[in-house]
């Protein structure tokens, strides 16, 4: 058993890393042939093109944390459905209310400190809330949640449906994406989500699996708020500040780095602190 | 992995997620309330805009315009002291009867094209903003005027709005961060209005 959790543990950190590796890589082939070949899209193809690079981070991720569990790996079809619920609390209840009725793009970036505070306590909230509620009132009851990693795992889906249609929304407001910037966009955007899901994740993980205080739940949902809405001030901030100091010349670049360091740190973060959580029990049940 | 732990206060868990997360939105509703109220009315030549209040503001025909002259159009011009390189201007022209918006747009267009050898218009068309009828002109220009700096490209767009004989125009200018620096002009192109103390 002690070994099982040793692999588990070491499987987990090894695909985070090929993962995000393979999401690099895959931005860098697309930006490097859109520079090289510049092709050229009807209106239509461009949509489409579009629609399918916002679904790439999505596939990869969710191979990506499929392989995470493999020692007792979760059913596919229950991983896409949190995915799809993701997606459709993203579509039916987030963007709606964050965009129509709080209009954040009309005084969010008003200040700085409107800004940071806005994000976190109207966006931050709500995502990860949804993210939360997707899987509390979905699969945490049922008998396939059945290890702390698997709060992490349907968390994350959760998240890649909730970034999946951010993007397809994104292309669909844009009538297609730039290929190269576009996919860098898209990257980022699932990269993140994916990020916070699994903090919310390993929370509900920790909270059926562990005897936890009743402020545990909503200071998981709080710190994946916080970290949510400063991200994307950041990134904001960031990308804000290339374009001032180099004309209108755009630099995705900056926010694309920050998101795979965000995502390598909460991955390392979440892979040792569930580690730590497995270890006493497996020798528990070894004795 | 057993399910070794059962959670006695995961009832009262669901609930405080909840409440933290309405609090949080209902702290956001404050702070978007606080946001929208940090701007003042100006009212002049009979138009009256809400603009944020630490902008600086010149009205009345006192605006100089990009091509160093004065524009007798202008009633207003204001930006960020912080940020002098975004400024929104609104002007009133007189329109005859017959004519359009279309006809404004193509008369001011060509005035800025005598001034300026690099204006371009990249964009016009027909727009309704928020339910509000007006025409649309997206342009750019080079200003290369200042001494102290190299020369920038300027983005910018206008909005006119047809306001019994006369078209009122709105128009946002910058040389950086166009598309942020339109979301926030939308608002406040879309709430201008006429009928202020001339």
């Amino acid at each position: 058993m002690k070994k099982s959790v040793s692999q588990h543990s070491a499987s987990v950190w090894q695909a985070d890393l090929i993962s995000v590796v393979a999401l690099v890589l895959l931005v860098i082939i697309v930006y490097v042939l859109d520079n090289a070949i510049q092709p050229v899209f009807s209106p239509s193809s461009l949509l489409l093109t579009g629609i399918i690079l916002a679904l790439i981070p999505a596939a990869v991720w969710i191979a990506f944390f499929y392989r995470r569990d493999r020692l007792e790996p979760e059913p596919k079809g229950l991983v896409f459905q949190l995915f799809l619920l993701g997606g459709l609390l993203a579509a039916g209840v987030g963007i709606p209310l964050v965009v129509g009725v709080f209009d954040v793009q009309s005084w969010l970036p008003r200040s700085t400190a409107t800004h940071l505070l806005g994000a976190i306590l109207v966006v931050g909230f709500t995502q990860e809330f949804l993210k939360y509620a997707a899987v509390r009132y979905s699969v945490f009851g049922s008998s396939e949640f059945d290890e702390p990693v698997d709060g992490i795992i349907y968390a994350t889906a959760a998240g890649l449906g909730y970034a999946t249609v951010l993007n397809i929304t994104f292309v669909l407001d844009s009538g297609g994406v730039d290929l190269g910037v576009g996919m860098i966009r898209m990257t980022i955007t699932s990269l993140a989500h994916a990020s916070f899901g699994g903090v919310v994740g390993y929370f509900l993980g920790m909270e059926k699996f562990s005897s936890k205080p009743s402020w545990w739940m909503p200071a998981g949902v709080a710190l994946a708020a916080v970290l949510n809405g400063s991200f994307f001030f950041l990134r904001s901030t960031i990308t804000r500040r290339a374009i001032s100091s180099a004309g209108n010349v755009i630099q995705p670049w900056l926010g694309f780095i920050l998101a795979a360091v965000l995502a390598i740190i909460v991955t390392a973060l979440l892979s040792r602190a569930i580690g730590k959580h497995i270890q006493p029990a497996a020798v528990e049940e070894e004795i | 992995m057993a399910i070794t732990v059962s959670n006695e206060n995961a009832g009262r868990s669901q609930w405080l997620v909840l409440w933290l997360t309405v609090i949080a939105l209902l702290l956001g509703l404050t702070l978007k309330s606080a946001a929208a109220g940090q701007t003042r009315e100006v009212t002049s030549g009979g138009v009256t805009v809400g603009l944020p209040t630490k902008w600086v503001v010149e009205t009345f025909g006192t605006g100089i315009l990009e091509t160093g002259t004065t524009d007798p159009t202008r009633v207003l011009a204001s930006w960020d002291p912080l940020d002098p390189g975004t400024r929104y201007l609104v002007s009133l022209m007189p329109v005859d009867a017959e004519s359009s918006l279309a006809t404004a747009a193509w008369a001011r267009n060509l005035q800025r094209a005598q001034a300026l050898s690099s204006y371009r218009v990249l964009e016009q068309t027909p727009v309704t903003l928020k339910g509000r009828d007006g025409y649309k002109v997206a342009f750019a220009y080079v200003d290369a005027s200042a001494l102290d700096r190299p020369p920038v490209v300027y983005l910018g767009t206008d909005y006119y709005f047809l306001e019994g004989d006369q078209v009122l125009v709105v128009t946002l200018e910058t040389h950086h961060d166009y598309e942020a620096a339109l979301v926030k002009f939308r608002d406040f192109a879309v709430a201008v209005s006429m009928g202020g103390a001339r």
